[in-house]
């Protein structure tokens, strides 16, 4: 903050005299812009939650209409008749349990690639990442086949296994950036007080490294959640479906049953938008990462 | 990528291979098992024609690539692909790209509400979002066709999804929707490093904010816009969810993509070496974006410094 001398440039001047009206004038349409894309993104969120507290003799008369009362109907109804929680508790411990998985073991790696010294340290870093680019996809049909072969089908084991596999090389990358920045004294006094390399992970590295290991928790755990394509193939029993596969089914049971259908998307979207709420920072930073250190 | 923070004492030595193992093999256990081992699989399969069913394979070499190539319904598939490319290159990435500047140098009232807001979609899952869409754009009861009807342009209320003709670009709508917020929050992050000095400099010189976005920032955030557009290919050529979701590829393929059409051959027709064949050619595509991004951003650097 050191002090500019001259402050009367013109050209300041001539802004600052800039007329009120002229501001107001790309104040106003900027604003009402905003606006205008926030009623965009999120008025199919209000009309889905208007329409879930709606029956469907309402909705029939008119669709974009208010709910006369404050009902719930919908939601017992689809709480205690559809599978909706069991599908709810499958993505739980589906997107919990890899995403545990996730963390340990790519942060295990990181801490190779950025604290150990071995041969061809950077040649398997690099063919780690290679993973990264490639699509589930080309691990579909295979996939389907070796994971019945090994009698592991509808486990939430065929689904644990090749989300943690597809998480580990950007996960690492992620973890490893932020590991080769601790700084090497840190380690050096660990090591002079007699703290082994793994103690160093796990007393040192780990607890460094909590920021990063936060946005790749809820970041990893939030595409399992939402992961749609190994889901629907690899799980075909009703009791072992996730969220997302599940929901469609749902939709399929209470077809005509509208607003019930209104009811079990919004008990869908509810707990995405808490966590949302309360993990923005990491969730932006997690699903950023890519586009700005790739 | 900087060393200087390693250990100096232990430089000479390497680590145990045992402690390297240890740390390294879950890794590459997970990796191997789960990507490459399938992968290659994936490979060998596209030479078969297999029912999937029995063990029985029939070793046809390159048949299916040629049946991949003189498939016109790959050709369509490539078309809508490359639409969504389209959507997400010329319009979601101009579109977010000026909404960040204007978020980050006009004075908005909650900016951050807003930047919530937009980015909302893009982390609820394709299924709860194609089932909203599907619902709005449903004839009889969704949103769009009552809209419609209501400001009395009845001509207008149509079978969106079930129209051969309008079923692409409803759902280009969908990913526009959904996906904008993405590339606003990378542009918002990427914005975030531009030193204040230049903004200052562009304020005293007058500068309009257009001008500014276009000749200063633009260049400025180049490499960035450029992964963000190997990303929205990328996403764009591998997409799945939000078809399958909300068309299943039709009516009668008219939004068939990659994955879909692969997807179909697999676990509904059968056809296990075809359906591999078309998983290795999107993987082709995508690893042949992958290496044209990183060329070009490379090269940049070469230039810059």
């Amino acid at each position: 903050m050191t002090a500019r001398p001259e402050v009367s440039h013109p050209a300041t001047e001539k802004r600052n005299a800039r007329p009120l009206a002229k501001k107001l004038l790309l104040w106003l349409p900027v604003n009402a812009l905003f606006l205008v894309l926030l009623i965009l993104a999120l008025y199919p969120f209000v009309w889905l939650g208007l329409t879930s507290l709606r029956t469907n003799a309402e909705l029939y008369a008119n669709t974009w209409g208010l709910p006369s009362s404050l009902n719930f109907d919908n939601f017992v109804k689809v709480w205690e008749t559809s599978p909706i929680p069991t599908y709810f508790l499958n993505s739980l411990i589906v997107s919990a349990s890899s995403t545990f998985l996730i963390l340990m073991v790519s942060s295990m790696a990181a801490y190779a690639f950025s604290k150990l010294r071995f041969r061809g340290s950077n040649a398997m870093f690099y063919a780690l990442l290679a993973f990264y680019f490639i699509p589930p996809h080309i691990a579909l049909v295979p996939l389907f086949f070796v994971l019945k072969a090994l009698h592991l089908g509808n486990t939430y084991l065929v689904l644990i296994g090749p989300y943690v596999a597809f998480a580990v090389p950007f996960s690492t990358l992620l973890i490893r950036g932020f590991m080769l920045s601790v700084p090497g004294e840190l380690i050096n006094a660990a090591r002079i007080d007699g703290c082994s390399k793994i103690g160093i992970y796990y007393r040192i590295m780990l607890p460094l490294s909590k920021p990063v290991l936060a946005v790749v928790t809820v970041f990893q755990f939030l595409c399992c959640w939402n992961e749609y394509l190994f889901a629907l193939v690899f799980i075909h029993k009703r009791a072992m479906k996730t969220l997302p596969v599940g929901l469609m089914d749902f939709e399929g049971e209470f077809h005509t049953d509208w607003t019930a259908r209104a009811a079990g998307l919004v008990i869908a979207t509810i707990p995405i938008a808490i966590v949302y709420l309360v993990f923005q920072r990491q969730i932006m930073q997690g699903m950023t990462a890519g586009a700005l250190k790739g | 990528m900087t060393k200087r923070n390693e250990v100096p004492k232990d430089r000479t030595k390497s680590d145990h291979p045992i402690l390297v193992a240890f740390f390294l093999a879950p890794a590459f256990i997970f990796t191997i098992v789960f990507i490459a081992y399938p992968a290659i699989m994936s490979a060998y399969y596209s030479l078969y024609e297999w029912r999937g069913i029995s063990e029985a394979r029939t070793f046809v070499g390159l048949e299916n690539w040629q049946q991949l190539f003189s498939d016109s319904i790959i050709w369509d598939c490539i078309v809508h692909n490359l639409a969504l490319a389209a959507v997400a290159v010329f319009i979601e990435i101009p579109l977010a790209f000026a909404i960040a500047i204007l978020l980050a140098r006009t004075k908005v009232l909650g900016r951050k509400l807003y930047r919530t807001a937009y980015f909302f979609p893009v982390v609820l899952s394709v299924t709860v979002v194609g089932l909203l869409w599907s619902w709005v754009y449903n004839p009889q009861y969704g949103l769009l066709n009552a809209g419609l009807r209501a400001i009395g342009l009845d001509q207008l209320a149509k079978p969106w999804l079930g129209d051969t003709n309008l079923v692409l670009p409803a759902v280009l709508l969908v990913s526009i929707w959904r996906f904008s917020g993405f590339y606003l929050v990378v542009f918002t992050a990427a914005l975030e490093s531009v030193p204040q000095d230049i903004y200052d400099v562009a304020s005293l010189d007058g500068t309009k904010l257009w001008q500014l976005g276009l000749y200063v920032l633009l260049p400025m955030l180049r490499d960035v816009i450029v992964v963000a557009i190997a990303i929205a290919i990328t996403n764009s050529i591998k997409r799945f969810d939000l078809m399958y979701v909300m068309t299943m590829g039709g009516p009668v393929h008219a939004s068939e993509l990659l994955a879909t059409y692969m997807y179909k051959n697999a676990f509904l027709s059968f056809d296990m070496g075809y359906a591999s064949t078309i998983a290795f050619f999107l993987f082709a595509l995508t690893l042949a974006l992958v290496v044209t991004q990183m060329q070009t951003t490379k090269r940049d650097e070469a230039i810059e410094f």
